[in-house]
């Protein structure tokens, strides 16, 4: 089995057992490096089963595959990964999207409500107020 | 101060030195010695199971950091968490210090800043693991 298809079946198991987890992995051919980022950050570097399994894969990893070079990371100057990087992840249908970038779009959506609710209090307050600039 | 967790310090100095003066790749070099002679000196003073210095220059050809490395990674395993982030930080470092000395990528300032805080981190850990044996 090539280290591409032994990595993507770990994760994929792995994203079964812990299902909060993100996965972003991207081979890079010019410095010969697999990159595998794990995500949420936080998350990741304080579960003890988790980082039980991927310390024991690692060394799994470096037995199988002494040539290769496997890095994992979970912090953002790790490794900036392209549009072509493969993502796993339990609990998203999107394959694209990790957590980050699923909290921006919260944070984005309460910041709007938080507009709206300005508009319709000023709105409620003056009744003079073009009800269409709430809208 | 044994001499080993001197050369540590000094290298970590060195770094920040190097990108006070705009050498970003070089500091990454020394980002990684220091954190290396950090893991030597943890092997050294291991309350249980050490290895002294001379039996670690026993193991000094190519494969002498893989060695010290092993040795440290078993040390530490123990603890699940504090054996992922040395492992990370260390591999990272070792991978970037194989850039910086050997490739002709050139390092930016962050980048280079990010190196002296894994190594940091790394000697940070293994502290913690010796405080709690």
């Amino acid at each position: 089995m090539n280290i591409k298809t032994y990595i993507t079946n770990w994760m994929q198991k792995m994203i079964i057992d812990y299902p909060w987890i993100c996965f972003k992995y991207e081979y890079s051919s010019k410095r010969k490096i697999h990159y595998i980022g794990v995500y949420p950050q936080t998350e990741v570097e304080t579960n003890e089963a988790y980082c039980k399994d991927e310390n024991l894969f690692a060394i799994d990893l470096e037995s199988k595959y002494p040539e290769q070079i496997v890095l994992f990371g979970s912090d953002e100057s790790f490794y900036k990964f392209t549009d072509n990087a493969n993502c796993f992840s339990g609990c998203l249908d999107k394959t694209n999207v990790n957590f980050y970038e699923l909290n921006e779009e919260l944070n984005a959506f309460l910041y709007d409500m938080d507009a709206i609710s300005k508009v319709i209090e000023k709105s409620s307050n003056n009744p003079d107020y073009p009800l269409a600039l709430a809208a | 101060m044994p001499k080993i967790e001197v050369k540590s310090l000094e290298n970590l100095k060195a770094a920040q030195k190097l990108i006070d003066c705009g050498m970003y790749t070089t500091s990454v070099h020394c980002s990684y010695y220091s954190s290396f002679f950090s893991m030597k000196h943890f092997l050294n003073k291991h309350p249980h199971n050490s290895i002294n210095y001379i039996d670690q220059d026993n193991y000094n050809n190519a494969g002498s950091h893989i060695f010290i490395y092993q040795q440290v990674y078993e040390r530490v395993l123990h603890d699940s968490t504090y054996a992922r982030k040395f492992r990370t930080e260390y591999q990272i470092l070792k991978a970037d210090r194989r850039r910086a000395d050997y490739s002709d990528e050139q390092f930016t300032a962050e980048e280079s800043l990010v190196s002296i805080q894994r190594s940091k981190n790394i000697q940070y850990t293994l502290n913690e693991i010796i405080k709690k044996l």
